[in-house]
C-alpha cells in the first residue's frame, strides 16, 4: 500500500507557483508525470481490477485534460482538477460497457468474463484458484456499491485520502463523505464476512 | 453496553476489515517502463490530434444506416417478383381475351345474332379495364420518362 499513501501525499500537495511549467504543453507533461500512476490506480480500483481498461480510461482523461488545460484557471488544485476529469470518464467507460454488456445480451452473446479471470494480478495474495474466487466477489462487490460510496470508499481506503481530501475532489460535504463511507463499509462487510479466510 | 462502545468496536472493526480488503486486493504494479510507455502513447495521441477511436454510439449509428441500406435494397430486389406478376397478370388477360370460348361469342356478336353486349363483351372491358389501371399504374408517365426514368 506504499504506493497508495504517496499518491494521497501526491494528492495533497500542491505545486509552488515557481515550479509551474510556462507552456501549456510542458505542464501537460507535467500533469501527466506527477498522476499517471496514481489515475491508473485509481481507474484500476474503480473499475474493479480491469487493468486494460483502467489505462484506456487514464487516457481518455489525460487527453481531456489537454484540451481543457488552456481553460483551467487553478479554482482548484490541478491534481484535484485532473481527479474530477478521470472520475468522471471511469463513469462514461461503466456506462458505455453497461449499454454494450445489454446490446450483447439482446443478441445472446455473453459478455467478456471478468478482468481478474482473464488477467490475474500475479503477485497477490489471489493467486489461487479458491482466492481468485473471492477476489472476484470482492470485485462485484466494489463495482456494485452505488457510485457515490464506491467512489468515497477506494478515494478513502484504497487511495489513502483523508475524509476532506475526497469532500474536496468529489465537491461532497464531508458530512455526506462519512455518510457513504459508512453505508459502503457496511455493505462490503456484509457481502464479504468470509474475507478473513485470504489472510496468510 | 454504551453507545460509545458499539460504535468504538464498529470502528475497530472496519479498521480491520480494510485492512484485510486492501491485503486480498493487492497493490497495483505500475513499473517504470509501463509509465514510460504509458506517456509515449499518451503524448503520441495528443501529437496525433487525439484521434479517438469510435464510439459505440457512432457503431450503432453506422449499423442503423447499413441495415437501412440493405432494407431499401430488399425493397428494391423485393419489388421485382411484382413487376413479373403483372406482366403475368397482363399476359394471362390477353391469353383469355384470345380463348375459343370469347371468341365463339364475339364472333356472334359481330354476327348481330345477339345485339346486346355479350358475358365475353363485358367480361373483355372489365379485364380491359383493369389491365389499363396496371398499366397506368406501373408504365412511367410523360414527366418520369423526359426524367431518364428506367425500369
Amino acid at each position: 500500500m506504499a504506493n497508495e499513501r504517496k499518491g494521497a501525499v501526491e494528492l495533497a500537495s500542491t505545486l509552488p507557483t515557481t515550479d509551474l511549467p510556462t507552456s501549456p504543453r510542458q505542464q501537460f507533461e507535467r500533469l501527466v508525470t506527477d498522476e499517471r500512476e496514481r489515475a491508473v490506480r485509481l481507474a484500476y480500483h474503480m473499475l474493479g481490477g480491469d487493468r486494460a481498461a483502467a489505462e484506456d480510461v487514464a487516457q481518455e482523461a489525460f487527453l481531456r485534460a489537454y484540451h481543457a488545460l488552456p481553460a483551467f484557471r487553478g479554482a482548484a488544485r490541478l491534481s484535484t482538477w485532473f481527479t474530477r476529469i478521470l472520475l468522471n470518464q471511469v463513469a462514461t467507460h461503466r456506462r458505455r460497457q453497461w449499454v454494450r454488456d445489454r446490446f450483447l445480451a439482446l443478441w445472446g452473446v455473453a459478455g467478456a468474463p471478468p478482468a481478474l479471470i482473464r488477467d490475474p494480478p500475479p503477485t497477490t495474495a489471489a493467486s489461487s484458484l479458491r482466492d481468485l474466487g473471492l477476489r472476484v466477489r470482492m470485485q462485484r462487490a466494489l463495482l456494485g456499491l452505488p457510485q457515490g460510496q464506491q467512489r468515497v470508499f477506494v478515494l478513502v481506503h484504497l487511495e489513502g485520502l483523508t475524509v476532506a481530501q475526497t469532500a474536496e475532489v468529489l465537491e461532497l460535504a464531508p458530512g455526506t463523505v462519512k455518510s457513504h463511507l459508512h453505508r459502503a463499509l457496511k455493505r462490503l462487510r456484509l457481502e464479504l464476512d468470509d474475507l478473513r479466510e485470504v489472510e496468510p | 453496553m454504551s453507545v460509545h462502545q458499539d460504535e468504538r468496536r464498529d470502528d475497530a472493526g472496519d479498521r480491520r476489515f480494510v485492512d484485510r480488503f486492501r491485503k486480498a486486493w493487492g497493490p497495483v504494479e505500475f513499473s517504470p517502463r509501463a509509465a514510460t510507455a504509458f506517456s509515449a502513447r499518451l503524448l503520441a495521441r495528443v501529437d496525433g490530434g487525439g484521434r479517438r477511436r469510435l464510439g459505440l454510439p457512432t457503431l450503432i449509428g453506422v449499423a442503423v444506416v447499413a441495415a437501412m441500406a440493405v432494407a431499401v435494397w430488399i425493397g428494391r430486389v423485393g419489388s421485382l417478383p411484382d413487376v413479373d406478376w403483372l406482366a403475368s397478370l397482363a399476359d394471362a388477360e390477353s391469353v383469355l381475351s384470345s380463348s375459343t370460348v370469347l371468341d365463339a361469342e364475339e364472333a356472334t356478336d359481330d354476327a348481330g345474332v345477339d345485339g346486346d353486349a355479350t358475358d365475353a363483351d363485358n367480361e373483355d372491358l372489365e379485364l380491359n379495364h383493369e389491365y389499363q389501371m396496371l398499366l397506368a399504374w406501373v408504365a412511367p408517365s410523360d414527366q418520369e420518362l423526359e426524367d431518364g426514368w428506367t425500369p
